[in-house]
């Protein structure tokens, strides 16, 4: 009943809000600089497109989407089971801290993520050297990427990079876990030193390694960026390094968590060590194996850190540059381009859509196979 | 029979102590390579990398103080943007986040539910997709500089920490913010002093995940900070190393040893915090 209340002026709001909104985002993306011999438009132009304006534009955006926001927050939803969501004690007076409570978030939110990923989308679409100086481009871009051999090559490098450490990764943070939940004397020390690499970060790794890989190679007088493969193995070599004591420490979590009488009911039917490792531990530990296959799974296929700091993608061949992922390729094609920027953000774009349905389909795969309690 | 059988037990398990007590050692080595390269020449780094200094490779502390001025940035300079970025973002997100997720997760509005999916759709979004317009954003307004770049990790690092956070307030029984309000404690009151102790194993955990992430971040500041004048620690490395022909190894390897004693010092007095917040957040996440 109460959602029925002041309903023309919420829907004021919203129209308001929405076109404060619409102006922001064409002003942000200089629309009014494109249109050709209207003297409404340049005028436009010249009051909000400057350089210096954009905080004015994102002040405008802002404040239409804290109009919209101001409205949407007004309608309440029905909880789903029971009344906690209904409890007017709690519920009225955390309402009315609006803007105290998450408004600060939702701005930052919006600066740091929502607009660059709207502009993102768009400038896409565009061929662009400055954001400001876009020319529209369909679909062009999408065209070219897919025949940029680089990105091809970038493409199946990673997915063959993601699937080894995915394997390697996994099966020995496995093995370290189970082996240190023997009760074996230094439990705690090994576990310490195991998850040690993973606080020191990407670029200082492959440093470290590098040198590592130069000061064996150099006594077969070759060297890591020499040979493509030494640098495929080296990466994988530092990942599992790195990887191994963060998954160890989810998978430690997993096995004590297995209910002690099911792997002693196991015992006392006669099954070996073996079979109740394969048949009781690991269904039991499966939540922490799809937690683990996810991390390890979008770290590699996101990594850029390790990949700059170790190899930089040399050794390259012609345009193609054989030991680099992804995420590297993508850099190159935004930042290192003389020509249009579009294409790069276009690899962006198709970047985005792998991750989120490797993310999707991954967890909803593996969440089917985990042990119901 | 039994008893043989107890023997055996203990034996393969004095065996695997050794394997492992031998493992852990090799996995330390990495660390201590660049450790003993700190102290050689440059010649000796290539040449004999892991060889002790002898009397004529020993450089003392050489490297390390020619480190510290070393490619016309002062490393301290770089050390002290490092750990004022990390500490006032964390902060930052931990304050601001979780009184957005406990907005969300109590009031359940259309706006608060959107906000929240938003939140959950950023958490699969790669950072290269939004890394050219976030770095061009965050120039125009003026958003690059130290003192400002928590504001662009608030933004970009809201997703995971809201959505951590929620979980864990629906879980909190809403009869004690009740009994806090029946008792006249305000949305502000109630919130730093029923929900937010209640909350400190998630803040200990999203804290840690901030912390492994901004310390070790070095595309989003190096892209976002105005180089000539800010850098950080990775940004620092990067540029002795990456760069311009000339590369004093001997040098960098004194820079990233130092870069690496903090963390493992870090490491080594809150572990049990980060053991339990990585393994709680993980779970979670």
């Amino acid at each position: 009943m109460k959602t029925k209340r002041f309903l023309p002026v919420k829907i004021l709001g919203c129209v308001a809000g929405g076109a404060l909104l619409l102006f922001g985002l064409l002003a942000s993306l200089n629309v009014f600089s494109h249109v050709k011999g209207n003297a409404t438009a340049e005028k436009l132009a010249d009051l909000f497109e400057s350089d210096t304006g954009a905080w004015v534009r994102a002040s405008i955006m802002l404040l239409g989407l804290l109009l919209i926001a101001l409205v949407l927050n007004n309608v309440d939803l029905k909880a789903k089971g029971g009344n906690t969501l209904n409890s007017r004690l709690v519920r009225t007076p955390i309402k009315r801290m609006f803007p105290l409570f998450l408004l600060p978030t939702f701005a930052a939110f919006c600066i740091g993520f929502l607009y660059p990923f709207v502009k993102g989308l768009f400038l896409s679409f565009t061929q662009f050297k400055l954001t400001r100086n876009w020319e529209w481009n369909g679909l062009q871009n999408y065209s070219t990427i897919f025949q940029d051999k680089g990105f091809t090559h970038a493409f199946w490098y990673t997915a063959l990079f993601t699937v080894a450490s995915l394997v390697v990764i996994n099966v020995l943070a496995f093995a370290v876990a189970y082996a240190l939940t023997r009760g074996i004397r230094g439990s705690n020390v090994f576990r310490t030193v195991f998850f040690m690499p993973n606080l020191i970060g990407g670029i200082v790794l492959g440093y470290i390694w590098s040198t590592i890989f130069e000061g064996i190679l150099i006594n077969f007088d070759t060297s890591l960026v020499l040979e493509s493969k030494f640098g495929f193995w080296g990466l994988l070599i530092l990942m599992a390094w790195q990887q191994i004591g963060y998954m160890m420490i989810i998978y430690i979590a997993g096995i004590q968590a297995v209910p002690e009488d099911i792997i002693e009911a196991a015992k006392i039917d006669g099954a070996s060590a073996w079979k109740t490792l394969w048949h009781v531990t690991i269904p039991n530990v499966m939540p922490s194996i799809t937690i683990c296959t996810f991390l390890t799974l979008t770290n590699s296929f996101k990594l850029f850190d390790q990949n700059v700091a170790l190899t930089g993608g040399r050794p390259f061949d012609g345009d193609v540059h054989t030991t680099e992922m992804l995420a590297l390729n993508i850099y190159r094609a935004l930042y290192e381009t003389k020509k249009s920027r579009g294409p790069g953000q276009a690899k962006a774009v198709v970047f985005f859509v792998l991750v989120a349905v490797i993310s999707i389909v991954q967890l909803s795969a593996t969440r089917k196979k985990e042990v119901q309690q | 029979m039994n008893a043989s059988l107890l023997k055996r037990q203990k034996r393969s398990k004095a065996l695997l102590s050794v394997a492992f007590s031998i493992l852990s050692v090799v996995y330390l080595l990495p660390i201590v390579t660049v450790l003993i390269n700190s102290f050689k020449s440059n010649a000796a780094i290539n040449t004999d990398t892991f060889a002790l200094p002898n009397s004529e490779t020993w450089m003392g502390l050489d490297n390390y103080v020619k480190g510290m001025t070393f490619g016309n940035y002062p490393f301290w300079k770089s050390v002290l943007f490092s750990l004022f970025i990390t500490v006032v973002s964390t902060f930052l997100i931990l304050l601001c986040t979780s009184m957005a997720a406990w907005y969300v997760a109590r009031v359940g509005t259309l706006f608060s539910k959107i906000v929240y999916y938003l939140c959950v759709f950023s958490m699969i979004v790669p950072f290269q997709m939004v890394m050219f317009t976030l770095a061009r954003t965050s120039d125009s307004l003026h958003l690059n500089t130290p003192w400002t770049i928590p504001i662009v990790y608030l933004g970009f690092g809201a997703g995971l920490a809201v959505f951590m956070f929620s979980g864990f307030v629906k879980s909190i029984p809403l009869e004690i913010e009740e009994a806090a309000a029946i008792d006249g404690c305000g949305p502000i009151r109630t919130f730093f002093l029923v929900v937010l102790p209640l909350l400190k194993p998630t803040l200990i955990s999203v804290g840690v995940l901030e912390i492994m992430w901004v310390w070790n971040d070095y595309l989003l500041p190096y892209l976002v900070l105005d180089r000539t004048k800010y850098m950080t620690i990775p940004i620092h490395i990067q540029y002795l190393k990456g760069s311009y022909g000339s590369v004093d190894l001997g040098a960098t390897m004194a820079l990233i040893l130092l870069s690496i004693v903090p963390i493992i010092i870090f490491y080594l007095t809150c572990q049990k915090y980060i053991v339990k917040g990585v393994a709680a957040g993980a779970v979670k996440g």
